[in-house]
């Protein structure tokens, strides 16, 4: 009984109707024609191909049938028979009853109740070749009633052969010809063979008994015989389907399917292609024409282009499980091979792609399944120290999501750890350095390098340092991506994402400097519109590159217009689109001047010439006939990383030459004062970058006050403060409508604006700041940025010198070690704590730290990455001395290694952007 | 003995007044100037992108190819050639006729043919009044600078 709704079965019964049609006809041309042996081999393939379908489905009367008949074809084939007209008869006498049985298979699900006896006995006999030597024998019928009796065992043909040997066996004399002997020694081979694929197929089980048995010699045949007999007997076939209801097959399968070449296929999706872009076209030029009638003609042209595209993909459509189920058997053996319990689970078979996609992830797809075996699944004592069920667990499930088919394999191994794969990397230099700027993500995609294994013992399944490469380039090289994500000791995810097809796909249409551009839906990941004003977004700058936080991500930004060098706008504040991209996992936002719909292109490859410029994925034609390029968003973020890598790289080297001890990363506001000379704002103490219109500022006396946020906030003139040469900005009453840039800083409890003639940029200060310049209040020192020097100013004790702040009580909450080895973030830091009414003991890395420790402190801050004595070396001597007292890190670490750092001591940490977070956590400790 | 005359036919087209050829059994057509979409950060020489009834075709100026100046017109024609499955427009000046030139009169490219044109070149055929350069296509279609 075969389920007649599997797509498996309704493929056998079409190949086997189309195979069994031909037959008749060849087998009569080749009884005219007895040596063609090609003839006879396509006619034998056919057979044996019916055979072993049948028995896969458990099509035990179709397996008997077919085995004799292809037993006399073997014969044929090897010259022990000579072809006549009986065996013809015979054989299309076996064709006629295959074909019923299957018209019975096709409408019942069932082979049928008709006897086949005689017919398999005449193909036996036929198929003896001791036979047509007149070595007569007596028909065996009680055996063959027994056969009939035996309910579980079928009506195993085998079961018979073995008894007709037998009686054969019995039979021959003595002294008979050792010719014989070999034939049915063959015979005996000739099954066990037969019997050994047949319970592969079955249970997908090699039996070493069979194949222990093999080895049985002539004079033990008797014995030997019952002794495969038996072991038949104990493994009653187990491939017998689950009898379901059959469901009634509407009409002749045979009428209702045409086998269509796959180059014919690709032709006609060509041909559609044409069509959608042609339809495109139309449907712009209907929508700038009025006529209605043209209007309804192009509507109906797009409803049935549509469904015309549809039709066409839906042809070219398999499921997945057909190359799915295939890992059962994979996974099986390794995990024996192996010594490991493993249980596969395979979801969503029936979900279907491109024929095309699914022959190129096979390879990447039992790539991963055998990594998952191999690296990732543990031994099962492994498993069970690790508290973990013996049986490991892959999953495979696939499913469509967002217009693609996702693959995803979940194993519940050990998981891959970030720390060896760097070790690896490192070691390998696939990574340069010692690869404390990477992520864990990052990391972990370290996978994918080209020449990368980590299995320390390298097996014959795979560690070979050749794959995870090739596993993505190939599921890229289609479109596709690939993610890996891993948590040590609970197990790995991959997740594939698969285009459905390769020729048309959903793509966004944008314009950048007056060209079109078109990016593929796949990379898509949302769109970000800042407005002019709008206060809150905006593209923040690191050294020359920008960034954008996108909910509290900060992800890098490149403008189309000037990645591709077509112009070079101005970036001024305006407003802004960005399409955010995700490509293998890193994520991106393009900046582009106008955002259309999205379209269905069809893919185009590029000239061998345009090959190299990775950028592009291809050409597309637009609506309006005009060639569009499509950005491929992977290789765009490879050229632009490999850009600013180069970049990168270059500062680096400077660094290094300029300062031998640890950078500083200090982020620095640049602005110009009346004077023209350059002063930096430590970045972490102001709050917005501000103009306001001179007609808005209010006086009250001397003060300048402006209306900010429905509060009155104070202006500081700093060239007069600080008793700078030149004038302030505020200081010239000529202009109305002149334009101030106001730093506004929010310190010592309250928020003043700083005017300045001109913010010029964000840098990262790295080297020392030196104090030994200071020559009056109002500086911390000068630092060295961007080859300039700059004064960098200490705005604590500005503020101290403005009349408006009222000078804090020195309320005593209680004393703040400080450990910081950055000059100018300890002082602020000091100077924010005192602010909120702490005293502040000050230490510049954690030897220091540990000198100024004393008992009566109420928590201590530190930094993580210091001279002399580093933050995880302070932290672990701490905590020799007292368990108890609070330590929280403020490092730019947090991101990356946040577990880490509260796995060493530390109770809480911040990163330098949020160490105001630090100073409610010391209060609310107070409280 | 009769010498026996063997023939080819070039497709004739001129470039800054010189005279240049290609194969006639190369040409697929000519077109006349297109809509070009500029494809950045290419080579200087490819001018763009053509759609030609539905199919991309990247077009080449042989000009910049030959670093000579870019003609101030834009009267210019396309020479339709493809090559390994990628279609390309050669953009030149003027198009002739069909030229029906004897194999005896080719000659390997001159040394005085300057450095820059003469990586592309075959040869050279003397006609009666003039010179008519053979381009190597395949040079011109697989160079990587």
């Amino acid at each position: 009984m075969v389920d007649l709704s599997s797509p498996i079965v309704k493929e056998f019964l079409i190949e086997s109707f189309d195979n069994l049609n031909n037959i008749n006809s060849e087998l009569t041309q080749y009884e005219s024609a007895p040596h063609d042996i090609e003839l006879l081999n396509a006619i034998f393939r056919k057979v044996h191909t019916l055979k072993g379908s049948a028995s896969f489905l458990g099509l035990k009367l179709l397996q008997d049938i077919t085995h004799q008949g292809e037993n006399i074809l073997d014969h044929l084939r090897e010259s022990k028979l000579t072809l006549n007209s009986d065996m013809v008869d015979a054989l299309l006498e076996s064709f006629d009853a295959c074909i019923s049985i299957l018209r019975t298979i096709e409408e019942n699900g069932n082979e049928g109740n008709e006897n086949y006896e005689s017919l398999i006995k005449k193909l036996e006999q036929l198929s003896d070749p001791s036979f047509s030597k007149e070595v007569k024998l007596d028909s065996p019928d009680e055996e063959i009633v027994l056969g009939e009796e035996l309910p579980l065992l079928e009506k195993d043909s085998s079961l018979e052969f073995i008894k007709n040997l037998d009686s054969k066996a019995k039979q021959i004399p003595k002294e008979s010809n050792s010719d014989e002997k070999d034939s049915l020694e063959n015979e005996l081979l000739n099954l066990l063979e037969m019997n050994e694929s047949q319970e592969k197929s079955a249970d997908g089980q090699p039996s070493e008994e069979t194949i222990k048995s093999v080895d049985v010699k002539v004079p033990d045949r008797e014995r030997s015989n019952k002794d495969v007999f038996e072991k038949y007997k104990n493994k009653a076939p187990k491939n017998e389907k689950r009898v379901t209801e059959a469901t009634k097959s509407t009409g002749n399968l045979v009428d209702t399917v045409v086998r269509v070449n796959v180059s014919l296929l690709d032709k006609i999706m060509n041909v559609v292609g044409e069509l959608v872009l042609n339809r495109n076209q139309i449907l712009q030029f209907a929508n700038q024409d009025s006529s209605s009638e043209l209007n309804r003609l192009a509507h109906s042209l797009n409803t049935i282009t549509t469904e015309l595209q549809t039709d066409i993909m839906t042809t070219r459509m398999q499921p997945v499980g057909s190359v799915l189920t295939k890992f059962e058997r994979v996974v099986r053996d390794l995990a024996k091979a192996q010594k490991k319990n493993i249980k596969l689970f395979i979801e969503g078979k029936d979900t279907e792609l491109d024929k095309t996609l699914l022959e190129a992830i096979r390879d990447p797809l039992t790539h991963l399944i055998r990594n998952a075996v191999d690296h990732g699944i543990e031994k099962p004592k492994a498993r069970l120290a690790a508290n973990k069920s013996e049986t490991a667990v892959i999953n495979i499930r696939s499913y469509h999501e967002g217009g693609q088919v996702t693959i995803e394999i979940v194993d519940d191994g050990n998981g891959i750890n970030p720390d060896v794969i760097l070790k690896k990397a490192i070691e390998k230099k696939v990574v340069s350095g010692d690869g404390t700027n990477l992520s864990k993500k990052q990391i972990i995609n370290l996978i994918f390098a080209p020449g990368f294994s980590t299995a320390d013992e390298v097996t014959n399944i795979s560690g070979r340092g050749v794959g995870m490469d090739v596993v993505k380039s190939n599921i890229e090289k289609i479109g596709g991506t690939v993610e890996v994500d891993s948590t040590v000791g609970e197990g790995t995810t991959f997740k594939l994402k698969i285009p459905l097809t390769l020729a048309i796909v959903p793509a966004l249409v944008v314009h950048s400097s007056s060209e079109t551009f078109a990016i593929p839906q796949v990379n898509l990941m949302e769109l970000v519109r800042i407005e002019e004003e709008d206060d809150d977004k905006e593209i923040e700058l690191i050294h020359d590159s920008e960034f954008f936080r996108l909910r509290g991500d900060l992800i890098p930004v490149f403008r189309l217009s000037e990645c591709l060098a077509i112009q070079r706008q101005e970036r001024k504040k305006k407003d802004l689109n960005i399409v955010v991209l995700k490509a293998e996992g890193f994520i991106y936002g393009l900046v582009v001047d106008h955002i259309h719909d999205t379209e269905e292109i069809v893919v185009k490859p590029l000239s061998r010439k345009l090959k190299d410029i990775t950028v592009f994925g291809g050409a597309t034609i637009m609506g309006d006939g005009t060639v569009s390029l499509i950005i491929d968003g992977l290789g765009f973020y490879n050229y632009m990383s490999g850009y600013q890598g180069r970049k990168s790289f270059n500062s680096n080297d400077t660094i290094r030459e300029v300062n031998t001890g640890p950078a500083y990363n200090d982020e620095v506001l640049l602005c110009r004062l009346g004077d023209d000379r350059q002063y930096g704002i430590p970045l972490s103490i102001v709050h917005r970058l501000e103009e306001f219109v001179y007609k808005d500022v209010e006086w009250s006396g001397q003060q300048a006050l402006i209306r900010y946020r429905d509060k009155a906030m104070p202006l500081i003139n700093l060239e007069q403060t600080l008793k700078l040469s030149g004038d302030s900005l505020l200081s010239k009453k000529s202009d109305e409508k002149l334009v101030l840039p106001v730093v506004v800083v929010r310190a010592r409890g309250t928020q003043v604006g700083i005017i300045v003639s001109e913010i010029s940029d964000i840098a990262i200060n790295t080297s020392e700041i030196s104090v030994e310049t200071v020559d009056r209040d109002g500086f911390l020192g000068s630092a060295y940025i961007n080859e300039k020097s700059v004064t960098i100013l200490d705005l604590y004790s500005i503020l101290d010198m403005q009349d408006f702040i009222k000078k804090l009580s020195s309320e005593d909450k209680g004393k703040v070690l400080i450990v910081e080895d950055s000059e100018l973030f300890l002082k602020v830091q000091e100077e924010s704590f005192k602010d909120a009414g702490f005293k502040v003991l000050t230490a510049k890395n954690g030897k220091e730290g540990l000198e100024k420790y004393s008992n009566d402190l109420l928590a201590i801050v530190s930094d993580i990455e210091m001279p002399v004595m580093d933050g995880w070396d302070f932290v672990k001597n701490i905590r020799e001395r007292d368990k108890n007292i609070p330590i929280i890190a403020i490092s730019t670490l947090v991101t990356k290694r946040y577990e880490e750092i509260l796995k060493s001591g530390f109770d809480l940490c911040f990163d330098k952007q949020n160490s105001a977070k630090a100073i409610q956590a010391v209060r609310e400790l107070k409280s | 003995m009769e010498e026996i005359i063997t023939t080819t036919q070039l497709c004739g087209f001129k470039i800054k007044g010189d005279y240049y050829a290609i194969p006639v059994l190369e040409v697929q057509e000519v077109i006349k100037p297109q809509k070009l979409t500029q494809v950045p950060l290419a080579q200087s020489y490819v001018k763009g992108l053509i759609n030609l009834r539905g199919q991309i075709v990247t077009s080449l100026s042989l000009r910049e190819l030959f670093k000579m100046e870019e003609a101030q017109t834009d009267d210019h024609m396309n020479i339709i050639v493809s090559n390994d499955d990628s279609l390309y427009a050669l953009t030149v000046d003027e198009i002739l006729d069909v030229i029906e030139v004897e194999e005896q009169s080719f000659e390997e490219s001159p040394e005085t043919i300057s450095e820059t044109v003469r990586g592309f070149i075959k040869g050279v055929y003397k006609l009666e009044k003039k010179l008519i350069i053979l381009l190597d296509l395949d040079k011109i279609l697989t160079i990587d600078e």
